[in-house]
Formats: C-alpha cells, sequence, structure tokens
C-alpha cells in the first residue's frame, strides 16, 4: 500500500512543480526593464493563416498580402485606376507590333540577404514561370514569351504573337534567381517530365527565409498564430513613413478578433462578419473607425445545365432538364427577393447586383442593366410567367410539373463559403412560394468541387471572384470551360464568338462594347442569376495610427487586403503610442508572482498540517 | 513468467494495437470521397492537367494494394507525405503545433485530476455531508455542461466582454522576449486550461468517490474498522489506496483520449494546436495531414493504455502473478 | 432489501405452467422491484421529472407554437431584438423568436440523443454479444475493430464523415455518425457480460442438450446482457447528446434541424457574445445542462440498483 501513497506524493508534487513552473517564470518578470526603443508595430487581424511562405502555393486570405510586402512584383496596381503602374519594373515601352516588350529595372536594389538584384532575377522569374507553366501564374504569359537579358537593368520580352500581356499587372513576385535557380536545375523544360519534376521541386520548396526585395522582411512566422515582418532597411524605393514592423494575427473565430481591436492589441482588421461589424457601429466607439468596403466576390445561384458526362466526365449528372427553359429560369429569379437576402443574410451590408462583373473589381467594364432584365422580385409575374410557359400544377398538389414530374430541385450550399446557407434557406422559401419544392444539401468547399465535377445537383447558392481584367471571369461562360471553370455546363454560341472577339480587341471602347453585349446576355440568359456583390468589413483603431489609405482609391477601397500596400506605407503613429500589443489581457505580473509563490506554499502548508493531524490521530 | 512476460505480453498488445490503426487508418482514407487536390484548385485557377499532376505528386493515382506497400513503408520509417495545403512535410506542420496543445492538455489533466481526486475523496469519506452534496451536484453539471459552451462562457466573462482579464485568444503574442515571454504564455492559457479542467473534473470525481464508496463496503475494511482502526488509518491504509487503483488506471485511459477533448477548447478560444489543425484538415480534406493526426491520437491512447497496465502491474502485485 | 430478494417468486401467484408466462411474470415483478427501490432515490426522481418536463414539451412543441415561425424565410420579428413580452427571449439574426427556437430544439436536442444512443447501443450490442458468443476468428476480428474505433480520435472521425456525406445528408447522417463513434465503448462492456454468462454452468448446460445459436443469444446471453446495456443507454443518452452539440459547435451541424446545439454554434459563429446578444447563445446551454444532467442523475441511480454493493449503507 506504500507503493500507492508514493504514486499520489507524486501527483501532488508534479502539481506544485507545475504551479512553481508558471510562478518562477513569472517571479523573473519583474527582474526585466522595457527595451529601450519600442518599435512601432501595426497588428493587423486577419481571419485565415497564409497557406505557405512559398509564392508558387498560395490561395487566398492574407496569402497576397504578405507575399507583396515581402516581394515586389514587376508592375504594381495604380490605386486610382487599378491599371500597370512602376514596380520592380520601372518604365516599359513596346515595339510597333505590340511583340517585343523593354522593360527597364529598377537600379540598385538589393534582396533581403544583401544580394544585388538585377534585371537577370525578372529575366529568371519570367522564365520559369512560363518554361515550366508554373499554376496560376502561368496565365499572365500567353504566347510562348521569352526573355532576353540586355543588362543589368533591362528585359526584352519577346512574344511570338502581337500581345498586351506584359502590361497586365502579374501578381508574380520576382524571385532571386541564386536562390530559386539551384530548384530549377539544368534539364530541358519542354521535356514534359522535367517539367513536372521541376514543378513539383518548386512547389514544394519551403522557402522559410522568403527572401525577397520588397520594403519588410519576413521575421518570425508561428504557423497558425502569426506572421511577423519588419522593415526592410535597405529597401529601394520610398520607405514606409512610420512602420517598423507588421504583424498578422490569425484569428479562427471572430469573437476573439474582435476582442483584440477592442482592447487595442490589434490596430485593423479584415473580414468581420455582419453581426459583429454592425455592433461595432452601433458602440460607436470614437476610437474605432468602420468601413464597408468591396468584398471583391458577388453571390450567385447557378445552375447545372448537365453534360458533364459528354464532356469527359465521370459520372451521369442529374440536372433537371426544366433547368433548360429560359422562362423557367428567368421566373425563378423574380420569385427572389433579392434586398431581403441582403438584409438578413449580410444584415445589410452586401449591395443587390445584377451583372457578373463588379463595380469594386471592375470598375468601367461594367456594364449597366437594364430593368427590363434585372428580373426583380414579383411573385405574380413569377407565377404567370411559369404558368405560361407551361410548368404547371396540373395534379393540384400544390406543386408544380414539368414533362410529367413533380419539380423537386437539388439546391447545393456550401458551409463555408459566408451567407451561403443561410441564401439557401432563403431561397428554399422563395421557391415555395411559387410551388417549386426543393431541398438543399450542405457540404464544404471540398466537397462541393466534387459534386461540381460530377453534375449530380440542379442550382448551387456560390460565389465568383473576378479580376480587374475581365477576361477570366467572363471564360467562365464559354462552353469549353465545361469541366473546367464554368458553373454548370452552360453552352451559347454567341457567348464563345464574344468572347473570342474581345480577347483580340486591342482597343479599350471596342472591348468595352463586346463586353458590355456579353454581360446583357449572360443577365437576360441567366446561367446564373447574380444576387449581390458582397462587402468587406474592415475595422480599425483611430487612436493608434492615422493615415490609412483605400484601395483602390474610391469610397469601396480596402484598408488592408486590397489591391495595394499603400495603407503599409502610409500609415502614421497617432501621438506617443507605439502601436505595441499589450500582449493581451490585464494581469499584471504581481498577480502571477502571488500565485506562482502563493498556492504551492499554500499547498505546502496545509499538506504538512494534515499529516501532522493525521499522525495525532494515529 | 514474472514481470518480463507480463511486460512483454503488454509490448506486443501494443504493437498489435498499432499496427491494426495503421491498416484502419489505411482503409478509411482510401474509402472516403472527396479529392483533397480540388481545394485549391479554384483559387489557383488549376486546370484539370494540373490537378491530376497534384494527384500523381500524392501519390493517390497509384493502384490500391501498391498504395498501400508504399503507405506502411512510409509510415513505418516515419515518412508522413506532404500536407496538401501547404505542400511541407506533415510532420514539420504537426510540430509547428505539438507543443501548445502539450502546455494546454498536460495542464488541463494535471489541474483536473488532482483536484478531482481529491474532491472525489472527501466527497466519499464525508458520504452525504454538505461538502459531499455541493460537490456531487457541481461535478454532475460540470459532467453535463457541453465544454465549447462552458469556455464560451468564460470568454464572455473574462475575455473582454465582461471583464478584460485574458486574451481571448491565441497562444503568445509575437515580439515578446525572456520572462515577458512567459508570463504572456501564461496569460493565454489560462483560460482554456481553465475550461479544461472545469470540463473533465467533475468525472475524475465522481469517478474516485463512487470506487472509493464501492471500497469502504468491502469486507476488509469492514473489519479493520470493526478492530478498532482509527478511521483516519483505515482510509489512508485500507481504503484509499485499494480504490486509487481503479480510479488511477481510468485516468490515465482518459489522458489519451483529452488529446481529442481539446478540439473544442482550442477551437472556442483560437488557439492554434492540434486540435485546431484537425478541424482545419478535414476542412480543407488535407488527407495527409489528416492520416498522420488520427495516428498521432491513437498512438497516444495506445501508448497510455499501456503504461496504465504497466503501472496498474507495479501497483497492484497481484497481476503479476495471473 | 436487495435486489436479489424482490426476484423471489412469491408462492401465491404461480398461473399455470407456462415457462414463458413465468418468465414474464418474474420480470414484472422485478421491475417493480427495481421501481420501488428507485423511487426512494432523490436523485433519480429528480431527474425523472426534469426528463419528463422535456419530453413533454418536445412532444407538445408543435401545439406551443407554430413551425413556420422558426423558418427563416417565415420569421416575422426584426432582427436582433432584445428579449421582450413579444419575444421572452429576443430573436435571432433572421427574426426569429429565440424562445419557439429553444422549445423546437427539445425536439431535435432528444430525438439525435436517443435515435443515436439506440444505433449504439444496437451496434455495441451486436458486436459485443458476437464478439463474446462465437469467440474464435470473429472475436479476434471484431475486437481489433472494436480497439480501433476505441482509440481513434472521435471528433476528427466524425469531422470527417459528416464533411464528406458519408452518411448522406441532414440530421440522419450525423445520428449514423453518432452511433458509428460510440458504439465501441459499449461493445467491449458487454463482450466481458457474454463471456462471463457463457461459461455459467447452466448455459453451458443447454448448448450441450442441443440448443442452437439463435435460442443461446435471444433466451441465455442477451436477457442477461440486457441490465449492463440497459444502465450504460440512459448514461449514453446524454453523451450523444452533448456529441451532437460539439459537432454543431465546430460547425458541423445539420443547419435545417435547429437543434440546440445548432443554436449555440450558429451564435458563437455569429459573435453574439462580442455583440452583446447573450440570448441567442446563453438559454440553449442551459437547457442543454438541464437535459444532459437529469440523463445522467436517471443513469447513476439506475447504475446504484443495478450494481447493489453501491446501495449499502
Amino acid at each position: 500500500m506504500r507503493r500507492t501513497r508514493r504514486a499520489m506524493a507524486l501527483m501532488m508534487l508534479t502539481g506544485l512543480l507545475g504551479s512553481l513552473l508558471i510562478g518562477s517564470a513569472a517571479l523573473a518578470q519583474t527582474g526585466t526593464g522595457t527595451a529601450a526603443a519600442e518599435p512601432v508595430v501595426f497588428d493587423v487581424g486577419v481571419d485565415s493563416d497564409i497557406t505557405s511562405l512559398n509564392p508558387f502555393n498560395l490561395c487566398c486570405g492574407p496569402d497576397y498580402e504578405v507575399m507583396s510586402l515581402i516581394y515586389d512584383t514587376g508592375f504594381q496596381f495604380d490605386n486610382d485606376t487599378l491599371e500597370a503602374a512602376p514596380g520592380f519594373i520601372r518604365s516599359w515601352e513596346r515595339s510597333e507590333d505590340s511583340m517585343d516588350w523593354t522593360l527597364h529595372t529598377v537600379e540598385g536594389a538589393t534582396w533581403h540577404d544583401g544580394t544585388p538584384a538585377t534585371a537577370s532575377d525578372l529575366a529568371f522569374t519570367f522564365a520559369l514561370i512560363a518554361d515550366y507553366q508554373m499554376p496560376f501564374y502561368k496565365d499572365y504569359f500567353p504566347f510562348e514569351p521569352t526573355f532576353e537579358v540586355v543588362d543589368d537593368t533591362t528585359v526584352i520580352w519577346h512574344s511570338t504573337e502581337p500581345t498586351f500581356a506584359p502590361e497586365v499587372p502579374a501578381y508574380a513576385p520576382v524571385l532571386p534567381e541564386h536562390i530559386w535557380g539551384e530548384l530549377v536545375g539544368s534539364g530541358d523544360p519542354s521535356d514534359p517530365e522535367v517539367a513536372k519534376a521541376t514543378r513539383k521541386t518548386v512547389k514544394e520548396f519551403e522557402n522559410a527565409e522568403a527572401i525577397g526585395t520588397g520594403a519588410f522582411k519576413l521575421e518570425e512566422y508561428e504557423n497558425g498564430q502569426f506572421i511577423r515582418l519588419v522593415r526592410n532597411e535597405n529597401y529601394w524605393g520610398t520607405p514606409p513613413k512610420s512602420l517598423d514592423e507588421v504583424v498578422f494575427h490569425v484569428f479562427t473565430n471572430q469573437e476573439a478578433m474582435v476582442q483584440a481591436l477592442k482592447g487595442g492589441d490589434l490596430d485593423i482588421v479584415d473580414a468581420l462578419n455582419p453581426t459583429l461589424f454592425n455592433s461595432l457601429v452601433a458602440d460607436a466607439d470614437p476610437n474605432i473607425a468602420t468601413h464597408v468596403g468591396d468584398g471583391g466576390c458577388w453571390g450567385n445561384i447557378a445552375w447545372n445545365f448537365g453534360g458533364q458526362k459528354d464532356a469527359g466526365g465521370d459520372t451521369e449528372d442529374t440536372a433537371d432538364p426544366v433547368i433548360h427553359e429560359l422562362d423557367f429560369r428567368q421566373a425563378v429569379a423574380r420569385s427572389i427577393d433579392r434586398q431581403e437576402i441582403v438584409d438578413k443574410v449580410y444584415q445589410g451590408t452586401a449591395v443587390v447586383g445584377y451583372s457578373i462583373l463588379m463595380p469594386g473589381s471592375n470598375g468601367s467594364w461594367v456594364a449597366e442593366i437594364p430593368e427590363d432584365i434585372q428580373f426583380n422580385y414579383d411573385v405574380e409575374a413569377a407565377k404567370a410567367q411559369l404558368d405560361s410557359a407551361g410548368i404547371t400544377d396540373t395534379n393540384g398538389d400544390g406543386n408544380r410539373e414539368y414533362e410529367g414530374n413533380e419539380l423537386d430541385l437539388e439546391l447545393l450550399t456550401i458551409s463555408d463559403v459566408s451567407g451561403s446557407v443561410d441564401t439557401g434557406k432563403l431561397i428554399q422559401g422563395y421557391l415555395a412560394d411559387i410551388g417549386i419544392s426543393s431541398f438543399f444539401t450542405t457540404v464544404n468547399t471540398n466537397k462541393a468541387y466534387d459534386l461540381w465535377y460530377t453534375g449530380e445537383w440542379d442550382a448551387y447558392v456560390w460565389d465568383w471572384c473576378p479580376d480587374p481584367d475581365p477576361d477570366f471571369m467572363l471564360s467562365v461562360f464559354t462552353s469549353d470551360q465545361c469541366l473546367g471553370w464554368s458553373d454548370g455546363c452552360y453552352t451559347n454560341p454567341e457567348i464563345d464568338r464574344l468572347y473570342d472577339l474581345q480577347q483580340t480587341q486591342l482597343v479599350r471602347a471596342e472591348r468595352k462594347a463586346t463586353i458590355d453585349q456579353m454581360q446583357l446576355m449572360i443577365a437576360e440568359d441567366m446561367p446564373v442569376m447574380v444576387l449581390n456583390y458582397w462587402s468587406d468589413l474592415q475595422a480599425f483603431r483611430t487612436d493608434t495610427f492615422t493615415g490609412h489609405v483605400r484601395s483602390p482609391n474610391n469610397e469601396l477601397g480596402l484598408y488592408i487586403l486590397g489591391w495595394t500596400n499603400d495603407t503599409y506605407f502610409n500609415v502614421e503613429v497617432v501621438g506617443a503610442d507605439t502601436g505595441e500589443g499589450d500582449g493581451g489581457g490585464a494581469i499584471p505580473t504581481w498577480v502571477w508572482v502571488a500565485v506562482g509563490g502563493g498556492v504551492p506554499l499554500a499547498a505546502i502548508v496545509v499538506f504538512l498540517s494534515r499529516r501532522k493531524t493525521g499522525d495525532e490521530e494515529a | 513468467m514474472g514481470t518480463f512476460g507480463y511486460l512483454g505480453r503488454k509490448v506486443l498488445h501494443a504493437l498489435l494495437t498499432l499496427l491494426f490503426v495503421i491498416s484502419f487508418n489505411f482503409v478509411l482514407f482510401r474509402w472516403l470521397p472527396g479529392d483533397p487536390v480540388l481545394l485549391l484548385a479554384r483559387s489557383q485557377h488549376l486546370s484539370r492537367e494540373d490537378i491530376a499532376e497534384q494527384i500523381a505528386n500524392l501519390g493517390l493515382d497509384l493502384p490500391l494494394p501498391e498504395q498501400y506497400l508504399h503507405y506502411m513503408g512510409d509510415t513505418l520509417t516515419g515518412n508522413f507525405g506532404l500536407s496538401v495545403r501547404s505542400s511541407q512535410p506533415v510532420l514539420d506542420v504537426i510540430g509547428d503545433r505539438i507543443v501548445p496543445t502539450l502546455r494546454l492538455v498536460g495542464l488541463g489533466t494535471l489541474f483536473s485530476t488532482v483536484l478531482g481526486v481529491l474532491i472525489g475523496i472527501k466527497g466519499a469519506w464525508r458520504r452525504g455531508s454538505v461538502f459531499d452534496k455541493t460537490s456531487l451536484y457541481g461535478s454532475l453539471a460540470l459532467y453535463s455542461m457541453p465544454e465549447g459552451w462552458l469556455g464560451m462562457l468564460l470568454l464572455l466573462l473574462f475575455g473582454g466582454s465582461v471583464f478584460h482579464l485574458f486574451p481571448a485568444g491565441g497562444v503568445r503574442s509575437p515580439g515578446l522576449e525572456g520572462f515577458a515571454y512567459f508570463v504572456d504564455i501564461a496569460n493565454h492559457l489560462v483560460l482554456p486550461v481553465l475550461t479544461l479542467t472545469l470540463g473533465y473534473i467533475g468525472e475524475y470525481a465522481i469517478i474516485m468517490r463512487a470506487s472509493l464508496i464501492e471500497m469502504m463496503g468491502e469486507d476488509f475494511v469492514q473489519t479493520a474498522r470493526a478492530k478498532g482502526v482509527p478511521d483516519r488509518l483505515v482510509r489512508r491504509h485500507h481504503a484509499i489506496p485499494n480504490a486509487f487503483l481503479p480510479t488511477f488506471t481510468l485516468i490515465f485511459l482518459s489522458f489519451g483520449f483529452l488529446l481529442g477533448g481539446a478540439i473544442v477548447v482550442e477551437f472556442v478560444f483560437s488557439y492554434p494546436g492540434l486540435g485546431q489543425l484537425s478541424i482545419e484538415a478535414v476542412n480543407e480534406s488535407d488527407f495527409p495531414l489528416l492520416q498522420a493526426l488520427f495516428l498521432i491520437s491513437s498512438g497516444a491512447v495506445i501508448l497510455f493504455n499501456f503504461l496504465a497496465d504497466i503501472t496498474y502491474g507495479y501497483l497492484d502485485p497481484r497481476i503479476k502473478a495471473v | 432489501m436487495s435486489a436479489t430478494n424482490v426476484q423471489m417468486p412469491g408462492p401465491a401467484a404461480t398461473p399455470p405452467a407456462n415457462p414463458r408466462r413465468i418468465a414474464w411474470a418474474r420480470r414484472r415483478r422485478a421491475a417493480s422491484g427495481y421501481w420501488a427501490i428507485y423511487r426512494r432515490n432523490a436523485q433519480g426522481m429528480v431527474g425523472l421529472v426534469v426528463l419528463a418536463v422535456f419530453i413533454a414539451l418536445a412532444l407538445t412543441a408543435p401545439l406551443l407554437i407554430d413551425e413556420r415561425e422558426i423558418q427563416v424565410a417565415e420569421a416575422t420579428g426584426s432582427v436582433y431584438e432584445r428579449p421582450t413580452s413579444d419575444h421572452l427571449l429576443g430573436t435571432d439574426k433572421f427574426g426569429r423568436d429565440v424562445l419557439s427556437m429553444l422549445i423546437y430544439g427539445t425536439r431535435i436536442s432528444l430525438f439525435v440523443g436517443l435515435t443515436a444512443t439506440m444505433g449504439s447501443m444496437f451496434l455495441g450490442g451486436l458486436v459485443g454479444i458476437s464478439s463474446g458468443y462465437f469467440g474464435r476468428w470473429p472475436d479476434t476480428l471484431l475486437n481489433a475493430l472494436t480497439n480501433w474505433f476505441l482509440v481513434i480520435p472521435w471528433i476528427p472521425l466524425a469531422l470527417v464523415l459528416i464533411s464528406l456525406k458519408i452518411f448522406g445528408r441532414g440530421l440522419s447522417s450525423i445520428i449514423i455518425v453518432i452511433a458509428i463513434t460510440s458504439w465501441a465503448g459499449t461493445a467491449r462492456l458487454v463482450r466481458a457480460q457474454a463471456l462471463s454468462v457463457k461459461e455459467r454452468t447452466y448455459v453451458e448446460r443447454a448448448k450441450a442438450l442441443g440448443a442452437g445459436n439463435w435460442h443461446m443469444i435471444t433466451r441465455h446471453i442477451l436477457p442477461n446482457v440486457f441490465p449492463v446495456l440497459f444502465s450504460n443507454l440512459v448514461l449514453t443518452v446524454s453523451l450523444s447528446i452533448l456529441s451532437e452539440t460539439t459537432l454543431a459547435i465546430l460547425g458541423l451541424g445539420d443547419p435545417n434541424s435547429i437543434s440546440w446545439g445548432v443554436m449555440i454554434g450558429e451564435s458563437f459563429d455569429e459573435g453574439a457574445l462580442t455583440a452583446g446578444i447573450w440570448w441567442w447563445l446563453i438559454p440553449p446551454g442551459i437547457a442543454l445542462v438541464f437535459v444532459t444532467l437529469s440523463f445522467t442523475m436517471c443513469g447513476y441511480a439506475l447504475d446504484e440498483i443495478l450494481n447493489p454493493r453501491l446501495r449499502e449503507r
């Protein structure tokens, strides 16, 4: 039995040791003073971690923001027009035939590790992407270009076709050849096996140092917690006005993020949900400013036209044939109250939308959709249109039939897409109002992709986030994107023709006319129903920094995670505040000391006294 | 036979179970639908060829038996493959997250077991007293409370909405050094550890109380009392040691499961440990990562099972004779 | 006054010698004996009463509230109304009445708890009895399977199964997943019991007399395993309800069925704590504590009855 007692004593001892450990740490802490010069830190709250430090493995969230602070891109976005502005490439001229572009790169830049950065690094990066067909970036390098290094600051981009591609701001960061060159090897990139192996090696590179030429250097990255960048003292361009550090803090739930903003641990937060955003607005804290910016995405219902199998898919689609009826699609659109969705799902923070291009991202490319093809909410008109199309309730059960079959639509909603599930709930109600029953399946994005390609659904509630250049967004509606980016294998020869046409139109006004026409056609033909343009809800403290800049520079622009990094370069400290987070929580050190020292002491006293009484009883 | 035989059998058993777990995991993750590669496809604008290439990179295009052989070989040599999300070795990703979880689970276990056992002993000994009743119903209430909700209440109370005493989330603040660093970590730990402790303390108290009460009905305890041995000594030398054995085993067994229990706590407090990581891995269908997490989690349970057996054998000499 | 006394057949009420009827009469008497003991257990009675209230609430919910009121598209209230006389517990983000959702949630939460438990008991019973009764290789195989389910982290497993829609969609998939991830403990208990029953002389004798497997299992093994299953069952219900809550908090509840867990999960997700919308988050948690606590109390009371040594003094 003595052994058990030993075990118990052991347990108590470990308990004491645990408290002592904390206590001693706290005790010792009292001895340290504060550092001499507090750095100016800009604390940013974001809702997801970066995917990786490797620019070839980026996805979403703060990925591009972090990357573009560390790396320079060839061109940046102009903050007013979102067109190309000088970046690592300071100036450029093109030949008469638009086949040869001369790019002049920055002089006297150095990599974060001190190596000089030259035009050959740019040529190396571009060639790596173009020759080895690196996913994502490769689309910016069409027509098999080659890159000729003339001198330390000049590269010539030779294209095999006339192109304006060199002028499109690519996200592609300029990479140091002395680091990434080792990964590429000497094989022939036209050999598919060599290209494949290289793609794999490059993508799996950890890039833990993340050596770039950008205004900030990577200092510390804690997976899932934060990424800390410090000012690059040798930056070639205009340095940030006052920031010494930028820290992106990852918050997996919104509660903690907003608490941190309120408590002063964060200076700015992104991607707030409507409920919390509205509560911040209602609080009207003079030290916290709120901003409704462009969310960069539009919410939609997309119809599945079927045909995935014919296009080479693995399974038979289950799309309902009624979806091919234009009257049906338009009537459903009329049954849907876009404003109510905005009010209830997005708590009034989204904007009703009609076109597949959106003002925030696409600016002047957006066409005005005339009211007669907006198909606004009108239940009676919706019913009438269904009746006249012969989609009626013939057997009197309250539900409409098509070609003798009861309508019962499968709506796919996506659990991790904001508002998708809630919108689906409302749409189910709207459909019921016009006599169409439906059920919805909620899946996560990953499963949704799976179903997307199999075609086993009738409609889904999802979103698209267009690039500033409309090309990609328009391509989604072309026939040959079935099993590619097409939502539901929509086919329309006229759209295909116009899409090809706009690609060849180098005069902006002509291209704009074609693109306008496409937008109207899609609005009327309704392969997808655009529901709303999302907002990105941001908030920042006004008592720590001032001088935040929206990107793009208009009322919908974003203070962070926009198209440019102007905020980081322009913010300045307010008063004496250094913007340093206090480490969260307000438990002063002496409390920890008391706990750390007091608890073990008390435990020892109790333990000893109990033993004494025990002996007395014995 | 002796000690070695007992130990040998237990080791063998643990290893066999582990082998089973590894194989079953393989079946599970090959049986699951959903393509892990697809998730990044839309945001990275990957073509179908790009996707096929990535699937091949992950070795998911080979015939199943071949995949199984590769998998077994890789797992036994400690190669868990690459995470789909970040293309980094799974072990590196896990390595980044394991320390915060060990801190959280370790302290949570420590506090909940020590306090739970002490409360259980006192309650059982003073059966029917005010202390017993309060602690019993308190334990039952805590045991019945959804951990996540309990965490939310604590967050509401101490994380800022009512009192701002502790940070509402995270593991530590960046840029701190020396002892400020430790204090900062401790501050971040308070609420999650408190949640975990409160969540499990009830269970341990109930178990200890029940087994002590049972033990006090045993003949040898009754006999000792009848012989006039003072209560305190009966308790210390007869009842508690014997009641402690089953409780000890149960507690040991639950260690392994605490890792799983930490998931909700980590979720509520945005605490990026293994639990948070497994939620992310599920959301992203990062199967290689999930596979490794499952293995680690199951491995922990098996290990603690084994340790419980060994310790039990050590504490209770009768076992060895069997 | 132990359970065995009550089981003794009284001499007076012996009906004609039909073995099945004798058995039933004996069981009825045993049951009323157990009830007599249970009634004296204050803790168990409190649990039972609370439980009865919630069950009554669940059964009469359609009479108390208009089901359309808690549908997103039909909600009449405005967004996030504070508790008033119109809406005693305020409204949620769609303007739905929280009290109505709470009452309706009783149905869903109890339904999930009970059905998932049934499933878990069935699986655990089936595997445990097969394993314990048949022995040899089925035992080895089933035991390995049980062990795997025992050591596998259930939350990630459940998350994977639900998020990938392995068992279809909606509430049923959640119920199935909870059952599938929770049967192993029961199977182990039942197996042990079945093993010990199998060794008893009268069972061995029946076997020697040529009784078939079906007869052996239904007549001898099952009745003896049943008490173990039963006290385990009541405790498992609260665990099942808590499991559903956990899954819902992690965002994998069924968004179409408003259970208490889904209410907690959605409100937390929306930031109800920081936004001060406590009436959406607190009440479902309190309801949950009451229900699981009452199940637990009933379970422990039953346990004491079925394990007489705990009843002493």
